[in-house]
């Protein structure tokens, strides 16, 4: 490395090429071509190093593209890398071995086929895509393809390997957007008064524009960029992020900002934007063609990357940055052939009228009152004609064509409002400025420095330094007196728009749109700015109107006859820039919930099922029977079949052995004090006042609406404890709902939920009993412990001395003997270990939710949530048992007593198919509907809510919601199923199973 | 996001809260069913300060919070037991007529 | 915690408990276990430095209990226990033992590693055996129960938790009942032996899915478990 590589040469002497560490190079691949550069390159200054102006074509005619900010402000710098289509060429890093090609190219971007579209863009005029392919119909189907073939940006990688993305929590008491002269000044300031100060960059460099740019009252920014960031690296109090955007506001001063592979989710008390302001282009004919490049982007281009701009160079101004830059190409050797401003010599100011004289000096004379009308070349710049302005946008007959290659356009500066406008800033034009200003700023946010509309220096330190204090203000840090900063720099030219008859003379560069264009919008009718950008998509590119919401906003006030003010910009929403997907889909938060039982069926073999944030077991397959993967879906016939076997085969074994099933997922909520039975019967439909002790009870809970939302069995445990159970997925709900109204009861009761404390099975069948006897010392007879009683006791561990606490519930959800055994859930594995040991001599298989639900349906029991939905009423679900007449009051019971008056229109009953349908497989499945009668007119009158093959009944069983006049027990009615076609199904009395319930009482 | 300040666990992002309707009294027993109806369906959809339950998830924490419904800010927020006089006698004085009678289910709306 | 982990069936000398998420723990390289199986004792030989820099500790079977309720404060201090005197406080006690005040009126004491909870299992957990207004609760059970130790524990929750718990922010004593990776969960900040250290209570059926991020999110800063013998 110690013999540099030609490229070297041709780069500007120190001190320029602040980001380069020349002793390095790197190399890396466009399109095809090898790119040697010096380590601390962009991609695109690199390219620029050798000559490569060309990086990209435009989205609409192909015309060639190349830098125009150097900031990655604009889409002329996207390009495709590996991986990564839209990367912006002069953001990102040059890195070895990088292969990189340009976007929306057929062929390469120097030679791109479809640059002819250059030659008919009078074919395609604004809304060209609306207008021309909606007739015939369906024509749009076949151009679409086409479209997207011609206008794709970039090609995504299907095969890259995600990488890992998260996002973090950052909190502040002060937030500084932007590292400029007024962020630094700000972020000082505060500190020192004792704020916590977060000061973010976008960039790699500190400093704004002290990294880059010219000042007229500073000789030596670069001292003073080193002198602050000395300070702000060595503060306590400040936290400096770089590379590192701010995407977005949001309520409260809720900052997402993007860095490396994390999104940071930052709150700050106060928040001062410095986001600077974005140099404004000239709009004339040609002013895309490469070589044609803001101001600020050449200064960049020299400083920070060293690069030689150009040979020939040329600057159109309307403002004293475009003298600044014409003394640095001046400086760095290069020739200058023009410097034109657009103002007449009388309207500039002293400090201006010195740079003019400083340029006299060196002898480069300055044309006032003209503007470039035309630039000319094809890859690159090679012409400008220069014409005098006679008016606002209209000029002289050509003066004269001048050769160069570079031409710097300093129009002026739209402040960078995107941020603050989501924050709800308003935009307001000030005519004598001829520029945007932004006001109506929200609580705890200020504004500083360029996007303020101050842009002298000194003066935009003292503004950073006045939003410091407001701010500290605000944080009671200080009670200084805000001081008044003032600054009459006038930087943008008031009408840098000269329309040419041909065209090309652009007003965005993202979607090719022309003074034309916007203007046709607007005699289409299209008056409204938001309407304009819709239908002529200008701001809608990449750059989100950073260069195009200004002159759109002029032209379209001047068509529309209105002021800038009342045109206004279109909403800037966020992401203010392009937001990678992997910052939304990566590390990501899913909570799932296991029972302490888990493992056990799952080294059973159960075929699981998401249940809520649970996982249950559905059913266990034998060995052998276990579908997994794509083979599972319940879709399948085999695995449909398997399904079937297992249900059939696991109720046939509840029905006559016994079965273990796990029902920690219930929720459970713990009422105890002497004002439980009390709040159980404010809540619950049923009454609880004189429920007695050892006794469970059916708790129904409506809604305010009369609805039915949740149900559960109530234990007594004593006068003033309840233990009520509540549904999977509604406990939740019923705990904040219990908790909601006593706290305006004040009731002496105190409500826990304990869902997560409890583990529970259902041991169900004849023998259940028997595998409990000789695992407790409570009473398990019939008297002693009958139907629908509880108790609380203990559970035997054998082989150790340890008892386990349990509640005991005699309840037949199922149909069948059976016991709940509710135990703390630490001692939940343990607990279905010792019964499915215990039941070992009597055959014991455990049993999933499914079979649980076909056992279930043949009790004619419902599920709320599946046999209800948000209309059904206690009535309609036959549960008018399980309402108090009498109390004076539960939750709903008004609505509840109102529509129990009316008719009732529906009603939830059992149907059972008749044999032949079961041969022909023809099983309705749930939300099939319930049709008035067969005939073609018919109505529907509800629904199947439930369905299954009963190998008890041997028949196709279910529940429906049906007409009233349906519901007529030995009624038929019919149920369309899949294929359209129709079943006829008879109404029978509940439950299908056991109607004695001699089992269950056992 | 927006923050609100819980009385009984600070400022925490509005996602940890769950909303609760407005501060409003049941009707009482003997009342119409229109206002049964009312209370139950209708709410109030106009400017003004409102008063608001509001639920803490993570410490099961219903609160009372007055809100602009223009602005949307957050005014105040405190614990029920602060609740204004006449609300909360409101509400005792539903508890009171609510509680002690026995319900007639049959009576015909006319 | 061999034989826990492979039998179908408890022997005598272990107390049958388990956590919802034993297995995940049980399943890493350790090598003893401490009170019958309940905890880890030791993980590995770079549990010291693990723990002071970014380490987790699983103490979900280490005993505690919780009490809710008007008489609850006169109670606990009956039983020589001085409370925090505002809600999201946490005090220690001269026995280790970490008391919480979670509102007004509820209060939880969580367990000391120094006598592995002995002396809180001998608080009453029965509403029976309590003063009226007096209400036990089931936090054993409802709750797992990790700590975060070592100096990057707000880094860490910083990814988890959208409330600042730096220190200068969350001092020790303090408690924040929030949300963490989306689960409800309370956590304290307390320190050992100069250690910073986060309690972590959260639903314990969804123990598994917090130890699994709570790893990850330790991964960056090359932390991990750590047995209990760190913290005695």
């Amino acid at each position: 490395m110690n013999n540099p590589a030609p490229v070297f040469r041709d780069r500007l002497p120190e001190p320029m090429g602040l980001m380069l560490e020349r002793q390095k190079t790197v190399e890396f691949i466009f399109e095809g071509e090898r790119i040697t550069g010096i380590k601390g390159d962009t991609l695109g200054s690199a390219l620029l190093a050798n000559q490569q102006w060309v990086w990209s074509r435009s989205f609409k005619y192909h015309r060639p593209r190349g830098p125009l900010t150097l900031a990655g402000h604009d889409a002329n710098s996207l390009v495709q890398l590996p991986n990564e289509p839209n990367a912006l060429a002069d953001r990102v890093p040059a890195i070895d071995g990088l292969d990189v090609t340009g976007q929306n190219v057929n062929g390469s971007v120097k030679k791109d086929k479809d640059a002819v579209l250059n030659h008919f863009g009078r074919f395609m005029p604004v809304g060209f895509y609306y207008r021309a392919f909606y007739k015939p119909k369906g024509v749009w189907d076949w151009w679409e393809k086409q479209i997207r073939v011609k206008a794709g940006l970039g090609i995504a990688d299907l095969k890259f390997k995600p990488e890992y993305y998260d996002k973090a929590f950052l909190h502040h008491d002060l937030v500084v957007v932007g590292s400029g002269p007024a962020g630094m000044m700000a972020a000082l300031k505060a500190a020192d008064a004792g704020a916590d100060v977060l000061l973010l960059e976008e960039h790699t460099l500190l400093g704004g524009s002290l990294a880059y740019s010219e000042f007229s009252d500073c000789n030596n920014p670069e001292q003073l960029r080193q002198e602050l960031m000395a300070k702000v690296r060595q503060h306590a109090n400040i936290t400096v992020m770089t590379e590192a955007v701010c995407n977005a506001w949001f309520t409260d001063n809720w900052l997402p900002v993007l860095q490396g592979k994390r999104l940071y989710k930052v709150r700050a008390k106060q928040c001062i934007m410095v986001t600077g302001a974005y140099e404004q282009h000239v709009v004339f004919r040609g002013n895309d063609i490469p070589g044609v490049i803001f101001s600020s982007a050449v200064m960049r281009l020299m400083k920070l990357y060293a690069v030689k701009p150009g040979e020939r160079a040329a600057v159109l101004t309307g403002n004293e940055d475009g003298y600044l830059t014409a003394l640095m190409l001046n400086r760095q050797g290069i020739q200058l052939c023009a410097v034109i401003d657009m103002r007449q010599a009388s309207e500039l100011s002293h400090t201006e009228k010195n740079l003019v004289d400083q340029l006299h000096q060196k002898g480069v004379q300055v044309r006032f009152g003209q503007t470039v009308y035309e630039a000319k070349g094809s890859q690159r710049l090679e012409f400008i004609e220069v014409r005098a302005i006679t008016s606002p946008g209209e000029v002289s007959a050509s003066l004269e064509t001048i050769p160069c290659d570079l031409l710097c356009m300093s129009a002026g500066y739209m402040p960078a409002y995107q941020l603050i406008c989501q924050a709800g800033g308003q935009l307001s034009y000030d005519d004598q400025r001829a520029a945007f200003s932004l006001r109506n700023l929200p609580d705890n946010l200020y504004i500083a420095g360029s996007v303020n509309g101050i842009h002298r220096l000194s003066a935009v330190m003292k503004d950073g330094e006045r939003a410091a204090i407001e701010a500290l203000n605000a944080l009671e840090l200080s009670d200084e007196a805000v001081p008044d900063v003032f600054c009459d720099q006038k930087v943008n030219f008031h009408w840098p728009i000269f329309k040419h008859p041909k065209g090309k003379d652009f007003v965005d560069f993202d979607e090719d749109l022309q003074v034309k264009d916007i203007v046709n919008a607007t005699r289409m009718g299209y008056r409204d700015i938001q309407l304009v950008k819709r239908f002529s998509t200008v701001g809608m590119g990449p750059s989100q109107g950073r260069h195009s919401a200004l002159p759109t906003a002029r032209l379209v006030a001047k068509a529309t006859q209105r002021t800038v003010s009342e045109t206004g910009v279109t909403t800037a929403r966020p992401p203010l820039t392009p937001e990678k997907l992997a910052y939304m889909a990566g590390r990501g938060f899913d909570p799932y919930r296991l029972t302490s039982m888990h493992y056990r069926h799952l080294e059973l073999g159960a075929k699981m099922i998401p249940a809520g944030l649970w996982m249950r077991p559905a059913f266990y397959p034998k060995e052998g029977q276990r579908l997994t993967g794509s083979a599972a879906s319940p879709l399948l016939l085999q695995a449909r079949n398997i399904r079937n076997a297992c249900i059939e085969n696991e109720s046939l074994h509840v029905r006559t052995k016994v079965g273990l099933i796990d029902v920690s997922t219930l929720g459970g909520i713990e009422l105890r004090g002497p004002d439980a039975a009390e709040l159980m019967n404010r809540i619950y439909t049923f009454g609880f006042l004189k429920q007695p002790v050892g006794k469970t009870r059916y708790a129904v809970l409506t809604n305010e609406q009369g609805v039915v939302i949740d149900d559960g069995v109530a234990c007594r445990f004593d006068e003033d404890h309840f233990y009520v159970t509540a549904t999977t997925t509604g406990v939740d709900n019923v705990y904040r709902l219990m908790t909601f109204w006593n706290t305006q009861w004040q009731l002496d009761v105190d409500i826990t939920n304990v869902s997560s404390a409890y583990a529970a099975v259902n041991l169900a069948g004849p023998d259940s009993r028997k595998v409990l006897e000789g695992l407790t010392d409570l009473d398990l007879s019939r008297e002693g412990f009958p139907y629908l009683a509880c108790r609380e006791g203990f559970l035997n561990v054998p082989g150790c001395e340890h008892k386990i606490p349990a509640r005991f519930l005699r309840v037949g959800f199922v149909g069948e003997l059976g016991y709940e055994l509710h135990v703390p859930s630490r001692y939940g594995e343990v607990l279905w270990d010792i019964l499915m040991a215990a039941g070992q001599p009597f055959d014991i298989k455990p049993f999933g939710v499914e079979t649980q639900r076909l056992l279930r349906l043949e009790k004619g029991h419902i599920i709320i949530g599946q046999d209800t939905d948000g209309m059904s009423h206690p009535s309609e679900v036959s549960l008018g048992w399980a309402v108090s007449k009498k109390k004076p009051y539960f939750n709903g019971c008004r609505a509840v007593d109102i529509v129990m008056k009316r008719p009732q229109t529906r009603k939830l009953v059992g149907f059972r198919l008749s044999a032949e349908y079961l041969v022909q497989n023809q099983k309705p499945e749930e939300g099939h509907i319930v049709l008035s009668d067969t005939g073609s007119d018919s109505s529907i009158t509800g629904n199947v809510t439930s369905c299954e093959y009963s190998p008890t009944a041997n028949a196709i069983i279910g529940m429906a919601y049906v007409g009233i006049e349906q519901s007529e027990e030995g009624g038929q009615f019919p149920i369309r199923v899949d294929g359209g076609s129709v079943v006829m199904a008879s109404v029978v009395s509940l439950p299908f199973y056991d109607k004695e319930q001699t089992r269950q009482e056992a | 996001m927006k923050v609100m300040t819980c009385p009984l666990n600070g400022p925490r992002n509005i996602n940890e809260f769950v909303f609760g309707g407005e501060v409003t009294p049941l009707p009482d027993l003997q009342a119409p069913d229109q206002a049964w109806a009312e209370h139950t369906f209708y709410s109030y959809n106009g400017t003004g300060v409102v008063r608001e339950w509001w639920f803490h998830s993570a410490s099961g924490y219903w609160f009372v919070a007055e809100r602009d419904r223009t602005t949307d800010q957050i005014i105040k927020t405190y614990d029920p037991s602060e609740l204004a006089a006449d609300i909360r006698t409101a509400m005792l004085d539903v508890d009171r007529k609510m509680f002690g009678v026995e319900r007639k289910t049959e009576e015909v709306a006319p | 915690m061999e034989s826990l982990r492979q039998s179908q069936y408890v022997s005598s000398d272990l107390e049958p408990v388990r956590s919802c998420h034993y297995r995940t723990v049980s399943g890493l390289d350790f090598t003893h276990s401490a009170m019958g199986g309940r905890m880890i004792q030791v993980v590995d030989a770079n549990d010291d430095s693990r723990v002071k820099s970014a380490g987790l500790i699983d103490l979900s079977l280490l005993p505690r209990v919780g009490y809710r309720g008007k008489g609850v404060e006169s109670f606990l201090s009956s039983q020589g226990i001085a409370v925090p005197n505002k809600p999201n406080r946490a005090a220690i006690s001269p026995d280790g033992e970490l008391v919480l005040r979670l509102s007004l009126t509820e209060f939880w004491v969580l367990g000391s590693l120094k006598d592995l909870g002995r002396s809180v299992m001998e608080l009453p957990r029965q509403h029976t055996q309590t003063p009226a207004s007096c209400y036990p609760l089931f936090c054993e059970d409802s709750h797992a129960c990790f700590v975060l130790t070592g100096e990057h524990i707000a880094n860490v929750m910083a990814k988890l938790c959208a409330v600042n718990l730096r220190e200068d922010a969350f001092p020790v004593g303090h408690i924040a009942q929030t949300s963490v990776a989306r689960t409800s969960c309370i956590v304290v900040r307390h320190q050992v032996e100069g250690v910073p250290c986060f309690m972590l209570l959260s639903d314990a059926t969804a123990g598994e899915y917090m130890l699994g991020i709570l790893l990850d999110a330790l991964t960056e800063y090359q932390g991990g478990l750590c047995g209990t013998a760190c913290l005695i």
